[in-house]
C-alpha cells in the first residue's frame, strides 16, 4: 500500500497532535519515505503491524528518500547506515535507529561464470575493467571503504580500470564480455547470484561477516535526532511493526512469488526478474538471511561499521558514534 | 538593459526564496553557492578530475555527432524533398528515431557496443538526423517549381545542382535546422553520458545528483546554457542574418 506524502507532513503531524492533545512522545501519525526494496515497511502498513500508529509509507526513488529527509518532508527515511554517517559528517542531524527490516547488502561484484577461475576474488581483478553504477553512489562509496579497510587498495580507481554505466546495463555488459566484472545494485546482484552465467566474487555483507562477524545492510530506519528525541515511543512502535513484518515475510515467502499476495511488491523490488532470481531471493528470506531484525542492532554491529569507515578512510573525520547512530536499547527503554 | 531586467529580478527572487523560505542550501542552493561552484568549475577543479577534460569530451562528442547528423540529414532531406518515394520510405524510420526516448537508444547501443564513445555519438546521430531531415525536406519542397524547371532547362544536375542550387535555396532552413539540432544535442548528450561512459559532463552531473548536491548541477546547467547561447549568438545568429540579407539583395 503506497500513499503519497502531504507537502508538509511535519506540520500535519503537529496539527494532529495538538488536536488530539496527545503526548509528543506518542505521535499518532508518522510519514515514512522508502524506496522499492523496503518491503517490510509496505507489509507492516498493509497488515496493520504498526498498530494504532498511522504510518504513511510513501515510495520514491533512492535519491529522493535522502532529499526528502534533508528537506524535512518526511519523519522517517529508509537509508544506508554508511550514507547516514556521510550525511552527519556533512552537517545533517540524521540518526540511524534500527536494523528492523533492513536488507542485507548482498550487492557485490560479479564476473562471467566461465572466468570465475581466472577471477576468484577482488584482488584478482587488478587492472581489469570494472563497471560500477556511478562514482556518487553509496555502493561505490562503500566499496571504496572496503577496498582500503580489507584489501589494502589505496585507490580502487587506479587498481581497477573503472568505467561507469547504469546498473541495469552492467549485468548485460558483463554477460557480453564488454567489461570483466561489475559492481551491482541489489536487484541486479540478486539476479546475478541466481543465474548460471555469473559468479559473485564479492558481496559486501559476506565480506563484512568474514572480517568482523557482523553483517552490512543496504538500508534501515533513519530519522533526525530531533524527531527521535521528541518521538521515542513512535519510533519504537515503527521498529516493532517492522520486526513483525519481517517475521511475517520470513514465514510467508510464497506471498512474494508470482501470483502471490505481494507479487507487485516483489516485482517493484526486482525479485521477479526471472525464476532463478525469485528462487534465490525467497530462499535467502526463508533462511532468515535477507532481512535483519531490531535484535541485530547492537553496539558490536555499530562498532563494526564505525571501524570499517575509520579503516577505509571513508571521510576525513568520522563523527561521534552517537551522532550518527541511536544508542541500542534507547527505544526499548522508553517504551 | 531591458533584456537583463528579467534575469536580475529572477536572481533576486531566487536569493530571497533560498535565503528566507527554502533554507536548505544542499537542495536549494542560493545564487552565491552556485557562483562558487561556477568558479570552481572554471578553475578546472572537479571531484572526478579536471573539469575541462570532462567538458572537452562532452563537446567533442556533441560536435562530432551533430556534424554527422547534419550532413546525413541534409542530404537525405534534399532527396526526400525532391522524391516523394524517398520521403515515404524514410517517414517511418524518422518517426521511430524521433519518438523512441533517448534513454532507450542509449541503452540499446550500450549493450551493443559497450562503454565506448560510439554509444553517445550514435544515439545523438540517430536523434538529431531526424529533425534535420524533416526541416530540409520541407525546405526543398518550398522551392519554386519555376526555378526547378529553369535548372532542368540549363541541364544543371547532380553535384552542381545540389551545391549550386538546392543548398543555397534552403540555406535559411539549414541554419534553422542547425540551431534546433545543436540545442537538442546539448540536452541529449548528457543523458547518454549518464548511462554509460567513463567521462563527460553527464558523469559529473550524475555524481552530484547521487551525492545530493544541487549547486554544482545548477552551475553546469548555467554553463551549458551559456555555451548554447554563445554558439547561437556568435555562429548561427550572424549566419542567419547574412543569409537573410543576401536573400533580400537577390530579390
Amino acid at each position: 500500500m503506497t500513499h503519497f506524502s502531504p507537502l508538509f507532513p511535519g506540520t500535519t503531524a503537529l496539527a494532529g497532535l495538538l488536536a488530539l492533545g496527545a503526548s509528543p512522545l506518542a505521535a499518532q501519525s508518522v510519514s515514512m519515505t522508502v524506496e522499492a526494496s523496503a518491503i517490510p515497511a509496505f507489509v507492516a502498513a498493509d497488515r496493520g503491524f504498526f498498530g494504532a500508529l498511522e504510518v504513511e509509507v510513501s515510495k520514491v526513488g533512492y535519491d529522493q528518500v535522502q532529499a526528502l529527509l534533508v528537506a524535512g518532508d518526511t519523519d522517517i527515511a529508509w537509508m544506508s547506515p554508511i550514507e547516514t554517517v556521510q550525511f552527519v559528517t556533512e552537517g545533517s542531524d540524521f540518526r540511524y535507529f534500527s536494523t528492523a527490516g533492513a536488507q542485507n547488502m548482498y550487492n557485490g561484484i560479479v564476473v562471467r561464470a566461465e572466468e570465475a577461475d581466472q577471477y576468484p576474488d577482488v584482488l584478482s581483478l587488478e587492472g581489469k575493467q570494472l563497471g560500477i553504477p556511478g562514482f556518487g553512489t553509496g555502493t561505490w562509496a562503500s566499496f571504496r571503504a572496503f577496498t582500503r579497510a580489507f584489501y589494502d587498495i589505496e585507490d580502487p580507481t587506479e587498481y581497477f580500470d573503472v568505467v561507469t554505466a547504469s546498473s541495469g546495463a552492467l549485468l548485460a555488459l558483463v554477460e557480453q564480455g564488454r567489461v570483466d566484472a561489475a559492481l551491482l545494485f541489489s536487484g541486479s546482484s540478486a539476479a546475478a547470484r541466481a543465474l548460471p552465467e555469473f559468479r559473485t566474487v564479492f558481496s559486501f555483507t559476506e565480506a563484512m561477516e568474514a572480517a568482523t562477524g557482523q553483517p552490512l545492510v543496504i538500508n534501515g530506519a533513519v530519522a533526525t535526532g530531533t524527531w527521535l528525541d521528541e518521538n521515542p515511543e513512535t519510533a519504537a512502535a515503527v521498529v516493532a511493526g517492522l520486526d513483525e513484518a519481517t517475521a511475517w515475510i520470513e514465514a510467508n515467502p510464497s506471498a512474494f512469488a508470482s501470483g502471490g499476495e505481494y507479487e507487485q511488491l516483489a516485482q517493484d523490488a526486482g525479485w521477479l526478474a526471472g525464476p532463478e532470481t525469485v528462487d534465490s531471493v525467497l530462499s535467502l528470506i526463508e533462511e532468515g538471511k535477507w532481512y535483519l531484525s531490531s535484535e541485530d542492532y547492537t553496539q558490536e554491529w555499530i562498532g563494526a561499521i564505525m571501524t570499517l569507515l575509520a579503516d577505509g578512510q571513508f571521510v576525513e573525520e568520522l563523527p561521534e558514534q552517537d551522532a550518527a547512530f541511536l544508542a541500542p536499547g534507547t527505544l526499548t527503554a522508553s517504551e | 538593459m531591458l533584456n537583463a531586467a528579467p534575469v536580475v529580478v529572477g536572481i533576486g527572487l531566487w536569493w530571497t526564496i533560498t535565503t528566507f523560505v527554502l533554507v536548505q542550501p544542499r537542495l536549494f542552493p542560493p545564487p552565491q553557492d552556485v557562483l562558487a561552484e561556477l568558479l570552481r568549475i572554471l578553475s578546472n577543479d572537479g571531484p572526478l578530475g579536471p573539469t575541462y577534460a570532462h567538458a572537452g569530451a562532452t563537446l567533442l562528442r556533441l560536435l562530432t555527432a551533430w556534424s554527422i547528423a547534419f550532413v546525413i540529414g541534409t542530404l537525405l532531406g534534399v532527396l526526400a524533398g525532391r522524391r516523394r518515394l524517398v520521403f515515404d520510405f524514410m517517414a517511418n524510420p524518422v518517426w521511430i528515431a524521433m519518438s523512441v526516448p533517448s534513454v532507450v537508444w542509449v541503452f540499446i547501443l550500450l549493450v551493443l557496443f559497450g562503454i565506448e564513445n560510439i554509444v553517445p555519438v550514435s544515439a545523438l546521430v540517430l536523434l538529431l538526423t531526424a529533425p534535420v531531415f524533416l526541416g530540409t525536406a520541407e525546405g526543398v519542397r518550398a522551392i519554386s517549381k519555376d526555378l526547378l524547371e529553369m535548372c532542368d532547362s540549363y541541364h544543371v544536375r547532380g553535384w552542381q545542382r545540389l551545391t549550386g542550387f538546392y543548398l543555397p535555396s534552403i540555406a535559411s532552413y539549414m541554419v534553422a535546422n542547425a540551431r534546433v539540432s545543436f540545442a537538442y544535442g546539448i540536452r541529449i548528450v548528457l543523458i547518454a553520458e549518464v548511462i554509460g561512459l567513463p567521462n563527460g559532463v553527464g558523469i559529473l552531473v550524475a555524481y552530484w545528483s547521487d551525492t545530493l548536491f544541487m549547486a554544482p548541477i545548477v552551475a553546469w546547467g548555467i554553463l551549458l546554457t551559456a555555451v548554447g547561447m554563445a554558439v547561437d549568438l556568435l555562429v548561427f545568429g550572424p549566419l542567419q542574418r547574412r543569409i537573410r540579407q543576401e536573400s533580400e539583395l537577390s530579390r
